[in-house]
C-alpha cells in the first residue's frame, strides 16, 4: 500500500494534506495522487462495512478527502473531465439533515463521480431544474426523517410529471429508507449506508440494477 | 366514586400492572401495547396541524382523548407532551429547532438544526463549571432573545420559564384527568440524556464531536461527560416521582454511530452511572436505542435487573431476548413503514413474529421502531391493535 493511501486509511488528518502537496511538488501526476487517496477511501469503505470503522471515521475520511480536493482543484483544469458519472444530490424538502448526504458526497467524489450538491430542504422544482441544466446520470435523494417519505415520493412524482424521469436513475438514501420505500416511491435503488449507496450508483452506471 | 370512575380506576390499574409486570420481567395478562407517539401524529389524526398543537396544547390534549377512545388497546400515552411549547421557544427565541409553522412546514415535526455552538477549545471552560458555561455561553448562542442586553434577556428568560411552568402544570393536570376519565396512564414521567448525548445534541454537534473523539486527547471528552453527569441526574429527578410505572425517558443518540472501542471508552461509563444512580433512587428507566445497537448489545446485560425498558429501532429481537432478555424489558422494533404502507396481513405477521420472539416469559412491550409522524395510517394502527389483542394473550 502506498504511504499516502495508508495515511488516508489511518485517518491521519495532519499528514495527508502535506503528503499530497509534497507528491504534487515532486511532479507526480494529479491523477495518480487522487488514485492513491481513492484507494484509501475504498479501504475505509470496506472497514466500515466490516464494522471496524463507524460514522465518525467516515466523517473524518470525508473531511480528509475534501482537504485533498481543495489542494488539487486548482491543479485540475477541468474538475469533472475524468468522471465516471454525474450526480445531482439533495436532502429532500422539509428535511434539513445533511450529515449522511455529505458523507455520501465525499465517497461519491472519491469514487470519481462529479457531485452537484443542492443542499438541504430542496424543493422538487429545484431538482427538476438541476436535471435539465446539469444533465446528471443519477439523482441522489437523502432524508433522515420518516416524515420525509412523502417528500421523496412527491419529488419522484414531480420528476415523472416533468417528463425527465427517463433521463436519470434515482437513488434514495438515509437512515429510514427501505426496499418498501423504494418500491412505493419508484426509485431505482435505496440504501441506508453512504458507502453502499456509492456502490449502487456505480452499478447503475454499469447498467445493472433496476 | 361513580361507576365510570370505578371502571376507569380498574382499567388504569390493569394497564399500569401490565407495564410494571413487563418491566419486572414477569408475564402480565397480555403483551402491553405502547406506540411511540409523542404528539406528532395525534394532532394531524384529530385534524390539527403540528403547528396548531404546538401553539395550543389544549388541541393536542383533545386529540389524545380521541386516540384513547378510538384505540383503547393502548396501554399508555408514551410522552404526549413532547411536541413542547411553541410560545416557550418563541419567548426565548430558540434557534436550535426548525419549528413547525414557523421555519418549518405546518404539518411536519420540529427539526434539530445541526449547528455546533461550542468550540473545540472551550472544553476546559465546560469542565470547570458546566452550569456557568451553559447559562452564560450556550443559552445566548442557542436563544436569540437571551443574547440581548439586560434587562431584555432577563425578561425573555422569565417569560419562557413561566410558560414552561404553565406547560408542565397543564400536562400534569391532564395526566390526572386522563386517569379518571379514560383509565389511561402516561408512561414517561421524566426526561434526561446521557452526558455524551447532551454534549453532542446541545453543545458540540454530531460532526464536531465525531472529530473530537478522533482528534482530541481522550481525557477531554471523558472529563466533559463526568462534569455533565450530575446535571443529567438532576434533570431527571427534578419534579418527578421515583417509581417504576412512570420511568425516566432517555433517548440515546450517539452510541450506535461509534465503534465498540469508542463506545466502551466514551459512552458506557457515564451512561451506566446515570442509569445506576436513577434506579438506586427508585426510578424506572426507559431507554430508546436509536439505529442498530447490535455491536453494543451485550453491555445492556450489566444494567440493573427488572427496572429498565430498552426500546429498539433495528434489532434482531430473538437475539436480544437471548442476550439481555433476563435483565431488561424489551420494546419496539415494529417497522414504521408497515404503519404507513403495510397491509393487514403484513402487519399481523410482523406483530405475531415479534410476540413469538420477544414475549415468552414476559419482559416485552409492543411498540414501533420510530416515533409516529403525521404519515402513520390510522387503518394500519387499527390492524396492529387487533393483532396485539389476537396474539398477545399470555
Amino acid at each position: 500500500m502506498y504511504e499516502l493511501t495508508k495515511a488516508v486509511v489511518e485517518l491521519d488528518h495532519e499528514s495527508v494534506p502535506s503528503m499530497v502537496k509534497d507528491e504534487l511538488a515532486q511532479g507526480i501526476l494529479v491523477e495518480e495522487v487522487i488514485e492513491k487517496c481513492r484507494q484509501g477511501m475504498e479501504v475505509i469503505g470496506i472497514k466500515f462495512s466490516e464494522g471496524e470503522y463507524y460514522l465518525p471515521e467516515l466523517i473524518m475520511a470525508g473531511e480528509i478527502f475534501n482537504s485533498v480536493l481543495e489542494i488539487i482543484r486548482p491543479v485540475l483544469a477541468e474538475a469533472d473531465a475524468n468522471t465516471v458519472g454525474k450526480i445531482v444530490l439533495a436532502t429532500v424538502k422539509d428535511d434539513i439533515h445533511d450529515i449522511g448526504k455529505n458523507v455520501f458526497k465525499g465517497f461519491a467524489e472519491a469514487n470519481g463521480f462529479a457531485v452537484h450538491d443542492l443542499g438541504v430542504d430542496v424543493a422538487p422544482e429545484a431538482i427538476i431544474d438541476a436535471i435539465k441544466n446539469e444533465k446528471p446520470d443519477i439523482v441522489g435523494l437523502s432524508c433522515l426523517l420518516t416524515s420525509a417519505f412523502d417528500s421523496i415520493e412527491n419529488t419522484i412524482l414531480k420528476i415523472n410529471e416533468a417528463g425527465v424521469r427517463d433521463q436519470v436513475k434515482i437513488v434514495i438514501g438515509g437512515a429510514p429508507v427501505s426496499e418498501d420505500l423504494k418500491k412505493w416511491s419508484g426509485a431505482d435503488a435505496a440504501s441506508r449506508s453512504a458507502a453502499e449507496g456509492v456502490k449502487l450508483c456505480k452499478e447503475l452506471m454499469n447498467g445493472e440494477g433496476r | 366514586m361513580d361507576m365510570t370512575e370505578n371502571k376507569n380506576q380498574i382499567l388504569y390499574e390493569e394497564r399500569v400492572n401490565r407495564i410494571v409486570k413487563a418491566m419486572q420481567l414477569q408475564e402480565p395478562d397480555r403483551v402491553p401495547l405502547i406506540p411511540p407517539e409523542e404528539g406528532y401524529w395525534a394532532g394531524p389524526y384529530a385534524g390539527h396541524s403540528v403547528a396548531d398543537v404546538t401553539y395550543d396544547y389544549s388541541l393536542l390534549a383533545k386529540a389524545w382523548e380521541k386516540i384513547f377512545v378510538d384505540f383503547p388497546e393502548w396501554d399508555a400515552a408514551y410522552a404526549p407532551y413532547c411536541v413542547w411549547s411553541g410560545p416557550m421557544f418563541e419567548f426565548a427565541g430558540i434557534t436550535q429547532f426548525t419549528l413547525a409553522g414557523k421555519d418549518g412546514a405546518d404539518q411536519k415535526m420540529h427539526q434539530w438544526n445541526q449547528v455546533s455552538c461550542m468550540s473545540e477549545d472551550e472544553y476546559g471552560e465546560l469542565i470547570a463549571d458546566p452550569y456557568k458555561f451553559m447559562l452564560e455561553k450556550i443559552l445566548p448562542r442557542r436563544c436569540r432573545e437571551l443574547a440581548k442586553p439586560y434587562p431584555t434577556n432577563a425578561m425573555a428568560f422569565g417569560k419562557a420559564f413561566q410558560e414552561y411552568l404553565g406547560w408542565l402544570g397543564y400536562w400534569g393536570a391532564k395526566g390526572a384527568e386522563w386517569k379518571d376519565k379514560f383509565g389511561m396512564p402516561v408512561l414517561a414521567g421524566g426526561f434526561t440524556e446521557t452526558p455524551i448525548d447532551f454534549l453532542m445534541d446541545h453543545l458540540r454537534g454530531f460532526k464536531e464531536l465525531s472529530m473530537d473523539l478522533l482528534k482530541l486527547p481522550k481525557e477531554t471528552v471523558k472529563q466533559a461527560c463526568e462534569a455533565l453527569l450530575p446535571y443529567m441526574i438532576k434533570w431527571a429527578t427534578t419534579g418527578t416521582q421515583p417509581n417504576l410505572s412512570t420511568p425516566i425517558f432517555i433517548p440515546l443518540h450517539f452510541a450506535p454511530f461509534i465503534s465498540p472501542k469508542y463506545f466502551k471508552e466514551f459512552y458506557w461509563p457515564t451512561f451506566k452511572k446515570l442509569i445506576d444512580t436513577l434506579t438506586d433512587l427508585g426510578y424506572g428507566v426507559i431507554i430508546y436505542c436509536e439505529s442498530n445497537w447490535t455491536p453494543h448489545l451485550h453491555y445492556l446485560k450489566e444494567l440493573p435487573k427488572g427496572k429498565v425498558i430498552v426500546e429498539f429501532e433495528t434489532m434482531d429481537m430473538k437475539e436480544a431476548k437471548k442476550e439481555i432478555g433476563d435483565t431488561v424489558c424489551l420494546m419496539g422494533n415494529l417497522p414504521y413503514e408497515l404503519l404507513v404502507y403495510g397491509t393487514k396481513e403484513k402487519i399481523e405477521d410482523y406483530t405475531k413474529k415479534l410476540i413469538d420472539e420477544a414475549a415468552p416469559g414476559g419482559g416485552f412491550i409492543m411498540s414501533a421502531d420510530k416515533i409516529f409522524g403525521e404519515n402513520v395510517n390510522p387503518k394500519c394502527v387499527r390492524y396492529w391493535c387487533d393483532a396485539v389483542v389476537k396474539y398477545g394473550q399470555y
